[in-house]
């Protein structure tokens, strides 16, 4: 039994020194950032700031709004690179039941200059992209990850559109429109762009 | 680091593998010239100068042959990481490799009439194109390798009176003639026709008159019936084709333009030790090419791809091009890539790859414009299609959707709530220009309620969200917007009716002008009682990613001021942390009308914290709050009664102030497991009694929730949550269950089953409700362009009141289908 408490003991300072190699090891512009997971061993870099979307709910407030954000993903595993992207789903209208909020997400079309992409979502959690946790922070705490495979050409697409919109399906779809005057993620996903193999 | 590993891998394998391919190489040069890249194909070989600085083509001499070629180009001050004075600094340069085009060396003057001039030097004359760009950093030529023509005559020296001996005529003697001109054909001139067993095309040079012609031709043919069999296939591409001896170029030298073989693809070659690489190395190659682009090797994968492109009779020709083409993309080589992006998609209309590639010469096109005019849109024609850059692109995304309603108590009748088909369209147009961008918008829905005129309780409704013109002008900076739009910055509520001008004034700084009319809801008419106006100001980034931003606005009700408010906002998005903060003080009311912070923080234990605080006017805060409740219907007719400062007054005593502070906390227990905690209260103040207007109460709601998401528990991409709530209001408590699950079944279908368990607890009457609530989403992706979705439900509730009990019913169905063109 104290053999047991012993394992446990030192399995702690193990995981915490992986967990701060894992901050650590961020190399970050400042535009992106590149971190690796000790856990599962892939290079992971996102932009710093992800792209905000909005729905208005003008029925129930001038505030009250459905946000997503939308932030692409290169995943290194030793040589062998993966593009996605994660939406991260969250809403200011209290009487909407979180799991709700998953409604229309499995399929998602960006319209990048008017250009349909579509994202099928390859999964809910960080394990979808091969990592320990998710690479984006939550907006809140019952916000929505979901996460999708794209081409890093998709990710160019969007990057050099000026008008870009985001349609759900669900029943009915829900378009939700890009936040004004987001300089900072624009220019995130820029660089994202510049730094990406292909 | 990670593109330090790109570089490492793949190099010493690839030049094991190759040896005879390693001709491309770039080398850097420390002038003008800032680098060079030689690369050998089997139509021609490729020099490509890298420039330090952006230059702008002007022309060159001669135009397709010659010992010398001037390309004239005017220099820009873009120049990467070097002083733009390097353009005063004459250059002489060898590159490596040079002998594999001909070259001796490129000269670079800067001061010549012209402006700038690159002078290549080749050791005998050669034909080639000039492959460019308006502005770039590079330029391409591409030497075309000389072949003596077959027929060519052979002079028998030495002898006086010299008799021309025509060496013995070849089996194969006929050619059919394609076209002719005069000019050389371009290697995107190539035609993409069936090769037979023998075959090749070819380019003849031959002199008229003092006039170079230059013919496209196929053959060799053995005879004539067999050349004309083959004629009928190709007269609806060259209508003007003709049958020729190969012999009457007696004075004409060819130029191999692709060579024998069955396959469409112009890249195939005789060479028969291509031809003998069996299909599993060009599988091998295939690997190798890409491990070479993943290594940043991109121009070792262009001679891959080259040479798997030019093995005959294998499947992987589609994949071969399009990563060409990427992988010229990759090396900067854009002319380049966008030839291929294109070539790919006349081969193969039909192939997997089509939407892909379309996509990708589009983001290249975006590319090239976004860097030589900053930040616009791109296009393809309708039906996807790409588009040259000033091309009209029309988009249209349409979706039904039928929704029924039902629902039933005790025993009495079922009633139908609602019976409607909900369509929306959307359009988009847009046309891109050198200087000005177009795009224009028209989003409208259609409810069409189907139930019996008796039972309806809204009537048919159109809503148009979105219909606006929007100008971009890439040169000054200035953006325009009219008509009906939305924006969520500057003091704007949404959507509105009206103008937005905006004025990117420095790279960070951004001048925004808006006047119009509010139009709250996407049903209504233009608000003519309302109008406002404003200016803002962004600025950002700033310390990292953090964006500011302030705003005056001014909207008028009826003459009268409805609202007039200064503010600001901040976003901030870290590594670990976000917030988000917006302020809208009211200055004509004298109160806050709108208070919003939000912050996240993730810590390295994996704990992530968030908490929101959220203060605002409800309804928002404005005198035409005033109209609440009065027994008048407009504004006009209030302010026949009441004086501006009493209308004032009114409004502010018809807004009740709601505020709400949640907090929250998320924690991974592994990568497949989470848990979310969230705690929130909201309270809503009382109003005032006024202007004969009675006062209302406070209010308060409070919900704690909890939740455990599982994902991939079956397969990758499905979830299951199990969530607990219970929230508390004035009115009733209620605790509520949910369990919720996902799965995606192939590729195309999902279906999502749930249920629903609430127990109510109402004060009014102190009755106990119990509600059942199952449904099921499926979700069916037919194409890229249409999809259908279903949703059904059905409520069962159970209420016991102190009187009676009450049994409900209801059930709801959703049908729709979303596609775009």
């Amino acid at each position: 039994m104290r053999g047991l408490e012993n394992k446990v003991a030192a399995g702690y300072p193990l995981t915490l020194i992986l967990l701060l190699s894992f901050v650590a090891c961020a190399s970050s512009s400042q535009l992106i950032d590149e971190v690796f997971d000790p856990v599962t061993a892939v290079t992971v870099t996102i932009s710093k700031t992800p792209l905000l979307f909005y729905r208005d709910n003008p029925s129930r407030a001038a505030y009250a709004r459905n946000y997503l954000h939308l932030g692409p993903i290169e995943v290194n595993r030793s040589g062998s690179y993966e593009y996605f992207f994660w939406i991260g789903a969250w809403t200011t209208l209290q009487t909407v039941d979180p799991v709700e909020q998953r409604d229309g997400l499995e399929s998602v079309i960006v319209f990048a200059d008017g250009e349909p992409l579509n994202l099928e979502l390859a999964g809910w959690s960080p394990e979808t992209i091969g990592t320990s946790e998710h690479v984006y922070v939550r907006p809140v705490a019952d916000a929505i990850d979901a996460y999708y495979q794209v081409t890093a050409d998709q990710i160019r697409l969007i990057a050099a559109a000026t008008d870009i919109r985001l349609r759900t399906t669900g029943t009915p779809p829900r378009t939700y429109e890009l936040w004004d005057d987001q300089q900072s993620a624009h220019r995130s996903l820029d660089e994202f762009v510049l730094n990406s193999v292909f | 680091m990670g593109s330090e590993r790109r570089r490492s891998i793949g190099w010493r394998r690839l030049a094991e593998i190759f040896p005879l391919f390693a001709v491309a190489t770039v080398f850097a040069a420390p002038g003008f010239i800032s680098g060079s890249q030689i690369t050998r194909g089997a139509l021609y070989t490729e020099i490509s100068i890298q420039l330090a600085c952006v230059v702008e083509y002007l022309d060159h001499l001669p135009a397709n042959r010659g010992e010398r070629l001037r390309i004239n180009l005017q220099a820009t001050t873009i120049c990467s990481g070097v002083s733009p004075t390097i353009i005063e600094e004459p250059q002489s340069y060898r590159p490596q490799d040079a002998d594999a085009a001909n070259l001796v060396e490129i000269d670079y003057e800067s001061d010549t009439a012209a402006g700038q001039t690159l002078t290549l030097v080749f050791s005998e004359a050669v034909r080639y194109d000039v492959v460019h760009q308006d502005t770039s950093n590079s330029v391409t030529v591409r030497v075309f390798p000389s072949v003596p023509s077959a027929a060519a005559p052979k002079e028998i020296s030495g002898t006086p009176g010299m008799r021309v001996q025509r060496e013995p005529e070849p089996e194969s003697s006929y050619v059919i003639n394609l076209s002719s001109s005069r000019q050389p054909h371009t290697s995107l001139d190539i035609p993409d026709v069936v090769l037979s067993p023998g075959t090749k095309l070819f380019e003849s040079e031959i002199e008229l008159a003092g006039v170079s012609w230059y013919r496209l031709r196929l053959g060799p043919f053995k005879n004539t019936s067999e050349a004309e069999a083959q004629l009928p296939k190709l007269r609806d591409r060259f209508p003007t084709a003709w049958i020729a001896r190969d012999s009457e170029a007696a004075d004409i030298t060819d130029t191999n333009l692709s060579a024998s073989g069955d396959v469409v693809s112009p890249y195939i070659a005789t060479n028969s030790a291509l031809a003998s690489i069996g299909l599993d190395q060009v599988d091998v190659l295939m690997s190798d090419a890409r491990r070479a682009i993943v290594a940043g090797e991109t121009s070792r994968a262009v001679q891959i791809y080259t040479k798997v492109l030019q093995v005959p009779n294998h499947d992987r020709h589609p994949e071969a091009l399009e990563y060409l083409a990427l992988a010229r993309e990759k090396a900067g080589q854009t002319a380049h890539a966008k030839a291929e992006y294109q070539r790919y998609l006349s081969l193969y209309p039909d192939g997997d790859g089509f939407p892909r590639v379309s996509q990708r010469l589009v983001a290249l096109v975006a590319g090239d414009r976004q860097a030589a005019t900053g930040p616009v849109s791109s296009g393809t024609v309708a039906g996807g299609a790409p588009a040259q850059p000033s091309a009209w692109r029309f988009q249209t995304f349409f979706s039904q959707f039928y929704r029924r309603d039902a629902n039933q108590q005790n025993d009495e009748d079922q009633i139908i709530s609602q019976s409607a088909l909900y369509s929306d369209v959307n359009l988009d147009a847009r046309r891109r220009g050198e200087r000005f961008d177009f795009s224009s918008r028209l989003s409208a829905g259609y409810r069409s309620d189907m139930l019996p005129e008796e039972q309806r309780s809204n009537s048919n409704a159109l809503r148009v969200s979105y219909a606006y013109a929007d100008l971009a002008d890439a040169a000054t900076g200035l953006r325009g917007r009219i008509g009906r739009q939305s924006r969520n910055t500057g003091g704007v509520l949404g959507r509105f009716d009206g103008v937005n001008l905006g004025y990117q004034l420095s790279e960070r700084v951004l001048l925004n002008t808006v006047i119009g009319k509010p139009a709250y809801s996407a049903s209504s008419s233009i608000d003519s009682s309302r109008s406002f106006y404003g200016a803002s100001i962004d600025y950002g980034p700033v310390l990292e990613n953090l964006e500011l931003g302030m705003f005056y606005i001014q909207q008028n009700i009826e003459g009268i001021k409805d609202r007039q408010a200064v503010g600001a906002e901040f976003r901030y998005f870290g590594t670990n942390k976000s917030f988000w903060g917006m302020l809208d003080y009211d200055i004509y009311h004298g109160e806050l009308a709108s208070a919003y912070l939000q912050g996240s923080w993730r810590f390295p234990s994996r704990l992530s914290i968030h908490g929101l605080v959220d203060r605002r006017g409800s309804p928002f805060l404005s005198t035409g709050n005033a109209l609440i409740g009065q027994p008048v219907f407009t504004f006009a007719e209030l302010a026949e009664i009441f004086s501006e400062d009493e209308l004032r007054q009114l409004g502010l005593d018809r807004t009740s102030v709601s505020t709400t502070v949640t907090a929250g906390l998320s924690y991974p227990l592994t990568p497949r497991l989470q848990i979310n905690i969230d705690a929130s209260q909201s309270t809503m103040d009382g109003t005032t009694a006024s202007g004969g207007i009675l006062a209302t109460p406070g209010m308060t709601y409070s919900y704690y929730s909890g939740s455990v998401v599982a994902s991939s528990l079956l397969k990758e991409g499905d979830v299951s949550i199990v969530s607990l709530r219970y929230s508390d209001s004035d009115t009733s408590n209620v605790v509520s269950m949910t369990f919720d699950s996902r799965y995606p079944i192939g590729r195309k279908w999902r279906i999502n089953p749930r249920i629903r368990v609430d127990r109510r607890q109402n004060a009014a009457d102190l009755s106990d409700e119990w509600l059942y609530t199952p449904g099921l989403r499926i979700y069916y992706r037919h194409s890229q362009k249409f999809r259908i979705e279903l949703e059904a439900g059905k409520q069962f509730s159970q209420r016991e009141t102190i009187v009676t009990d009450i049994d409900r019913e209801s059930y709801f169905i959703s049908i729709g289908y979303q596609a775009f063109f």
